[in-house]
């Protein structure tokens, strides 16, 4: 098991970092602290409970009791509508939200919430992707100098040899960039460009888990897949962990290992990207993945959920989701499913504590639904083949 | 077929940067027929929206356009202002990108429903808060009539845009302009809106202009697709036949950078490098640094765009279908720095 940065990220910083003195021998190194513990997850959130409150409204409970691992080396993709908590979620990861209840744990330590004090320089290696790299890089900095900041606090030593110095110049080729990018500002760059900066900043500071909050949202399809990519090969050649927050279904099916999906402040399914997406086990998973246009198969209207998300602040009793569920029992408007195993899970991995948890009382059936094809989507709006929906309703 | 409801001509758009005046929009043709969704689709910086701006005669000062817009056989480009004013709105609808921008925040639903109707139509007010009724029903806002009641930031994005679209339709425009109109919403709430638009369309008997980078969205509804890059319509045809075997290279690589579009396992292509800003556009064709299949000419000659057949048009001289080796030059480039070509000099 890894426990320091990896082969590429310590060759080409290692070797830059000597530099043309070849002396630095006041180097302290606290954010390359020995983990605590490396066996097992890197990050694991376990009952995380977020409440917003508001004078003259009722508190919000935006996350409850969201559980969630990741592994070094692993991309766990989380999903869900927007105020579904997602967002809530990754930023507790970081410690950026006060709880009301559950841990964080980064390495076998417990994250404190942000206060006044500097956070802990073990944290340092814990580091956030945000959606709007415009918002997230300095404009009135020079790229290379924001890039040499980060190698400074990364590495917890002064400014490392200038602003656009070798470390710096390597910082950019990993994200694809040349080393003229260093002298220029944030605003001369596409979109795209901008949130690889932001991210070869990021990993600049080498992080050991990356926590990427729609990273690729505000960006052309092509950029999309860009710095989608990007992330996952430095997620596999580095072996860290990478969060991945988006509503984006279909580019989380692509890198994610596992996928979490989450329903107004509930995780309601987890589980293998792969199993998840050829059998959800949630209705919810399932209206998700047939909300998503094909471009391959045209003419073809995505599903719809019935309805809106309802209000947070005054969630519906039993299921959350079921007054837009097709499949909803009596059952589901009065208890809340408890969290179990996916079914049909198990088989392939052969590993049943991986194979994912769902929150439905119906869940073996719509296993049974299998994957959502082209003529379920075609037959009924919410994607679900219609002798069924029609016999529960 | 009918007559076009609205066709474009070469239609120029000349933009003062620091540098120069740059053409942003660059002999664009292309026609909407009456009750059909014709999709604009390019990334950011290939023109779509100004295209859309002209033919509302909604561009900014500097702005100077040549060519013809001519809807229903009336040329729009140099049409007087009180003209245009009396067409946008009653006869030609824009929908934003964002809902709660296009809603006024401080005005309840029903000034901002029936302002416009009494204007253009000449109704009495009860006549249009009636019709406003009416118009929320058919864009499925439940409890239309306390709707009207209501400011727009008790609604949800979704149904923010569900009264935008209201708004839009409320003179009952032939054509509706949709720029983006489902980019800032969920994919569950967008679905949604693209159902609406897709059964309006057969209620109503308008057409729609969709504008978005989405190839996702318009193959779920667009009849036909214009592709834009660099303020260039790069191919164009129906949308089945050009998702399903597209010709140009960067109608390819859009496809091929898809998530959706490739099969699980399989990983997305970004197009190489990224797209030209107005200043560093470059000569011949414009997509060219970025094309595999780029040779010599396209780096001086602007290759014309031509009739394929099947109503579909191409503007490359170098149709990828009759070259080999794509896939494996395509695998070379990716991990190159995508970079504008003024970085690389």
């Amino acid at each position: 098991m890894r426990t320091l940065a990896t082969p590429a990220v310590g060759a080409t910083s290692a070797a830059a970092r000597v530099g043309p003195g070849g002396a630095s021998p006041a180097r302290v190194d606290p954010a390359r602290v020995e983990p605590a513990r490396v066996d097992g997850a890197l990050l694991e959130l376990d009952k995380i409970a977020v409440t917003y409150r508001s004078r003259g409204r009722p508190p919000v409970q935006a996350v409850i009791g969201a559980t969630l691992s990741l592994a070094p080396g692993e991309i766990v993709g989380l999903v869900g509508e927007s105020g579904c908590g997602k967002s809530t979620l990754g930023r507790a990861a970081l410690g950026l939200v006060a709880l009301s209840g559950g841990t964080v744990r980064y390495e076998g330590r417990d994250v404190p919430a942000l206060g006044w004090r500097a956070r802990p320089d073990w944290l340092r290696s814990l580091q956030l992707v945000f959606q709007d790299p415009y918002a997230s890089l300095n404009p009135r900095r020079r790229v290379g100098r924001q890039i040499a900041d980060a190698i400074a606090l990364g590495t917890g030593c002064r400014r490392p040899d200038g602003d656009s110095g070798a470390e710096v110049v390597a910082a950019l080729e990993r994200v694809g960039l040349t080393s003229h990018v260093a002298t220029r500002f944030p605003h001369e760059f596409s979109g795209g460009q901008c949130q690889r900066i932001a991210i070869a900043r990021v990993l600049a500071s080498e992080p050991r888990c990356i926590v990427a909050d729609e990273p690729i949202s505000s960006l052309d399809v092509s950029a999309q897949a860009q710095v989608a990519n990007l992330l996952a090969g430095v997620a596999a050649e580095s072996g860290l962990g990478l969060l991945f927050v988006s509503h984006d279904l279909s580019v989380v099916r692509k890198i994610a290992d596992r996928t979490v999906v989450m329903y107004l402040g509930r995780v309601v399914e987890e589980g293998p990207t792969a199993q998840l997406w050829s059998a959800p086990a949630h209705p919810y998973t399932r209206s998700l993945i047939a909300a998503v246009p094909e471009p391959g198969v045209t003419g073809l209207l995505p599903a719809e959920i019935a309805g809106d998300v309802p209000d947070p602040a005054r969630p519906p009793p039993g299921c959350r989701f079921h007054p837009r569920c097709p499949l909803a029992v009596e059952r589901c408007r009065v208890d809340e499913p408890p969290e179990t195993a996916r079914p049909g899970g198990a088989a392939p991995s052969g590993e049943p504590a991986r194979s994912g948890r769902v929150r439905c009382w119906r869940s073996e059936e719509v296993v049974e639904l299998g994957k959502v094809g082209g003529a379920s989507r075609a037959s009924s709006p919410d994607g679900l083949p219609d002798g069924l929906a029609g016999a529960t309703q | 077929m009918s007559p076009d409801l609205l066709a474009i001509e070469e239609l120029t758009v000349r933009l003062r940067t620091r540098r120069g005046i740059r053409r942003a929009v660059d002999g664009v043709s292309f026609a909407v027929g009456s009750g059909e969704i014709v999709g604009l689709a390019g990334e950011s910086g290939s023109g779509k929206t100004l295209t859309a701006l002209a033919l509302l005669g909604l561009l900014p000062g500097g702005a100077r356009v040549s060519g013809r817009v001519m809807f229903e056989g009336r040329d729009l480009v140099g049409l007087d202002r009180r003209r245009l004013r009396e067409l946008r709105g009653r006869e030609i609808a824009l929908v934003s990108q964002d809902p709660m921008t296009a809603l006024h925040p401080l005005l309840r639903i029903d000034v901002q429903l029936t302002e416009h109707v009494r204007a253009h139509l000449g109704l009495s007010k009860a006549e249009a808060e009636a019709r406003a009724v009416e118009l929320l029903a058919a864009v499925r806002i439940p409890g239309p009539a306390a709707a009207l009641g209501a400011y727009p930031h008790q609604f949800s994005g979704g149904m923010r845009q569900r009264i935008a679209i209201a708004v839009a339709l409320a003179c009952a425009p032939k054509l509706l302009v949709a720029d983006e109109p489902t980019t800032a919403l969920d994919v569950t709430v967008q679905a949604g809106i693209l159902r609406l638009l897709d059964n309006l369309r057969h209620e109503h008997g308008f057409s729609v202009l969709i504008i978005t980078h989405d190839l996702g969205v318009l193959s779920a509804v667009a009849d036909r697709l214009v592709v834009l890059y660099g303020g260039r319509v790069v191919e164009s045809g129906t949308t089945g036949e050009v998702l399903a075997s597209p010709r140009h290279p960067y109608t390819r690589g859009l496809m091929r950078a898809l998530p959706g579009a490739v099969g699980a396992g399989q990983a997305m292509t970004p197009i190489a490098g990224s797209p030209p800003t107005l200043d560093s556009m470059p000569g011949g064709c414009h997509f060219h640094p970025r094309c595999d299949w780029a040779v010599e000419s396209c780096f001086t000659v602007v290759p014309a765009r031509r009739e394929i057949g099947g109503g579909r048009t191409l503007a490359c001289d170098v149709d990828p279908l009759r070259r080999e080796g794509p896939e494996t030059a395509a695998a070379d480039r990716d991990g190159e720095p995508g970079l504008e070509p003024e970085l690389q000099r």
